[in-house]
């Protein structure tokens, strides 16, 4: 009887075992903006973060597609946003898209399920296929 | 007694099978009749928490009261013999799963994979002996019957109770009594089948996993531990993403108690995924859970 309480008593504590770990912050861009750009259509696309990145929470982020001359232009084709981890092999639940103004949107409904490495892909589509696709890594 | 407490070491075997979170359960056990038994039934609770996400390099990142994850299974598994050396299982699992963080909290509950198993005990104990074990071989397929993380439609992925994969596993188990000591050991490989989603395809690769187990039986009492090792090849994605999920791994540590009563054994176990600091790109859990078995004579 003993033993069984030892043992239950073990499972609250960590391992004496694990000697790499980690603090969980944000090891992204410096600033938590960026600036890239869709390389076959010309278009500018900044990011700031509204609310988070944060882990299985909303995150929402704003997003400004510029030409190149720095005027505000809705994209040629549809935006959409995809969270990808690669090291897992899986995504997320579908980010929202909302126009808030020419060129501004915001991306709602960003869920980062888990810690790790993941992909912010921004791609342009048209009838359902990847035209044009840019990518912002993020380590949470 | 020598049969009952084989039977339930079998059973012990069955019951370790809890794998990490997003994985979709790391290792796959037999459902397997050791003893003169025609048939027989377990039904397993269990209580699981998430504690460390590790990433690719195998650094660990604790799980904190901003971000927790636990997950109440309850399985029952059923096995019968249709002949001397040939038998049938199958494991029917229902899963509720909880998320909650700073602001939000979501939980599904939902029937996960089913499994389906045939085994063949090539190496029956027909006479006495020291050192020679019984070995049955078997053959496990997974049915994706549960949402998983590819086709998910919770926010917080809650609803993805199951691997998303049709899988097919095959292994080998041996068992020894040796006085009031017992010894198991298992391994088995498995192979997933390409799959489509709403806008990708994945094609998993591989895996493997061993079980090294012993355990101590003083009068009806079984006190036992164990000792797993699973691992999951990479996995092609195409179509709106092209990607490569890199492999993982993971160790973990039972421990076990068991009493057997009137035809029943009575179970309590514990399994810590984390204990020896040893993982890759997976999430780790701690694991309660009680079971109840009976047994149908011939």
């Amino acid at each position: 009887m003993r033993l069984i309480i030892l043992i239950f008593l073990l499972g609250c504590g960590d391992s004496p075992f694990i000697n790499k770990e980690t603090s969980g912050e944000v090891r992204g861009i410096p600033g938590l903006e960026n600036e890239l750009v869709f390389p076959s259509q010309k278009v500018i696309l900044k990011t700031y973060w509204n609310k988070g990145p944060i882990v299985s929470d909303e995150s929402k982020l704003t997003i400004i597609l510029l030409d190149e001359y720095g005027r505000t232009i809705d994209p040629p084709l549809k935006l959409n946003i995809l969270l990808w981890m690669p090291t897992m092999g899986h995504g997320s639940f579908p980010v929202k898209v909302k126009k808030l103004s020419q060129g501004v949107y915001e991306a709602q409904e960003i869920f980062f399920t888990m810690e790790g490495y993941w992909d912010i892909h921004f791609q342009l589509m048209e009838n359902n296929k990847v035209q044009d696709e840019v990518k912002w890594g993020l380590e949470l | 007694m020598g049969i009952r407490t084989l039977t339930f070491l079998l059973l012990i075997i069955s019951f370790k099978s809890f794998g990490a979170s997003c994985c979709g359960g790391g290792v796959i056990m037999p459902l397997l009749i050791t003893g003169d038994y025609r048939a027989q039934f377990n039904f397993t609770a269990s209580n699981s928490a998430v504690t460390y996400s590790v990433g690719e390099d195998g650094d660990f990142q604790k799980r904190d009261g901003t971000n927790q994850e636990v997950i109440n299974t309850f399985t029952l598994r059923g096995a019968y013999q249709i002949s001397d050396y040939l038998q049938l299982g199958l494991s029917l699992p229902l899963q509720n799963s909880n998320k909650r963080t700073l602001n939000r909290e979501e939980s599904s509950t939902g029937i996960g994979d089913i499994r389906l198993q045939m085994a063949y005990e090539f190496l029956p104990e027909l006479s006495f002996s020291f050192w020679k074990p019984r070995g049955f071989i078997f053959l496990n397929q997974i049915f994706p019957t549960s949402r998983s993380t590819y086709d998910s439609i919770d926010p917080l992925r809650t609803d993805a109770h199951g691997g998303g994969f049709f899988k097919t596993s095959i292994g080998v188990g041996l068992v020894k009594i040796i006085k009031t000591m017992d010894f198991q050991a298992m391994g088995e490989v498995h192979q997933g089948i390409k799959r489509s989603f709403d806008n990708i395809t994945v094609d998993p690769s591989g895996g493997h996993s061993f079980l090294l187990g012993a355990g101590f039986n003083p009068g009806n009492f079984r006190f036992g531990s164990s000792l797993l090792y699973s691992y999951e090849g990479i996995a092609e994605i195409n179509g709106q993403i092209n990607s490569k999920a890199q492999s993982r791994y993971f160790w973990e540590l039972g421990f076990n108690v068991n009493y057997l009563i009137d035809g029943f054994s009575i179970m309590a176990y514990y399994s810590d995924q984390s204990f020896f600091g040893k993982a890759k790109n997976t999430t780790l859990s701690k694991t309660l859970g009680i079971g109840l078995m009976k047994f149908i004579e011939l």
